[in-house]
């Protein structure tokens, strides 16, 4: 049984919820955020936001993707809080979120690496989303269909310019 | 003559400029896998992250502690229900004024009404005028009777139903 569906057939419990997607989610809110603490208070708030309407949950949508959309739209609250807290353009606060990786020392990625990072940076929210959910997390389109609420032919359009961006960035840099 | 493949499969459809573009999708996304052949991305966690921050998260969602967060909801029903009691208040300290009658108008206030905005000219006619200019003002008797009201307001109203009939 794909472990997407487990859930749908049994009572869901939180304590599994939690142990079973921690890390899944973890890594999915740390690319769009970037730093380490931010990913922490993110993730937190997801698993509250979960933990609130589990009992809304009604097994129409996979048990992972509703998860995913949950810390999808957190990350995003977040980054647009931070956004006013700061009073700079989010284009400026990511750019120098990515800068702060260097000196981060939750990163060790080499200089490939980091330069594909600033390269992400440079893409327009909705493609960033895709590339790094179909790229980094590994999800199928049907899944990221259903968390973005788009079809999977304007996903797969959205991820090859992505990729094209991404490529022509690094070429040149 | 077609070809025995374009023949077999002429019922399938693909997508407007497919083939033409396919060489330069698959060119990109090689050249992409050839720069990151993995997608390592190069994020550490701290030690022993993943085993405390499940213990933190089941610690906060305990049922018995109670998270204490701004619920906006609330906020707003209670700045409206505050705001509804102060309304009553206002209204029933200050009560508004009954609707205005024309019978609780002052003579003073009607005739600035119609001497101040220069309205006179539009209620009376030149003749009607010059009668007031004459007498100084149509208010001096304060206590005008009903009969003469009418004499002056509905005279031409009640002749032409007099006319009428």
């Amino acid at each position: 049984m794909n472990h997407l569906e487990a859930h749908t057939l049994q009572p869901l419990k939180f304590e599994d919820l939690v142990s079973q997607y921690k890390e899944r989610l973890y890594w999915h809110i740390r690319r769009m955020v970037i730093s380490h603490d931010d990913a922490d208070d993110v993730l937190q708030n997801t698993f509250i936001k979960v933990y609130k309407n589990l009992h809304n949950f009604n097994g129409e949508s996979q048990i992972y993707t509703w998860l995913y959309r949950i810390a999808t739209n957190e990350s995003l609250t977040f980054i647009k809080k931070r956004k006013r807290t700061t009073q700079i353009g989010s284009e400026e606060l990511q750019e120098s979120l990515v800068a702060n990786l260097t000196s981060d020392p939750y990163f060790n990625g080499d200089e490939a690496q980091l330069t594909l990072q600033k390269a992400i940076d440079t893409l327009p929210a909705k493609q960033k989303q895709v590339f790094v959910m179909k790229y980094f997390d590994e999800l199928q389109y049907n899944e990221i269909s259903e968390i973005l609420d788009t079809s999977e032919g304007a996903l797969k359009a959205s991820y090859h310019h992505a990729v094209k961006k991404i490529t022509e960035y690094v070429t040149a840099h | 003559m077609k070809s025995e493949n374009e023949n077999k499969n002429k019922q399938f459809n693909v997508p407007l400029g497919y083939f033409e573009s396919f060489e330069e999708r698959l060119l990109i996304e090689l050249k992409f896998q050839k720069l990151f052949p993995n997608n390592n991305d190069g994020f550490l966690v701290p030690e022993h992250y993943f085993s405390h921050v499940e213990q933190a998260i089941l610690d906060q969602n305990k049922p018995q502690g109670k998270l204490v967060r701004y619920n906006f909801k609330t906020i707003l029903s209670s700045v409206a229900a505050i705001a509804a009691v102060l309304l009553v208040l206002f209204y029933v300290v200050n009560p508004i004024e009954k609707e205005m009658q024309f019978d609780s108008l002052s003579i003073t206030s009607l005739e600035s009404y119609f001497e101040e905005e220069d309205r006179i000219q539009d209620y009376f006619s030149a003749e009607e005028l010059s009668t007031i200019q004459d007498n100084t003002s149509i208010f001096d008797d304060q206590s005008v009777s009903e009969d003469l009201i009418y004499e002056y307001v509905d005279q031409d109203i009640i002749q032409n139903t007099l006319d009428g009939q």
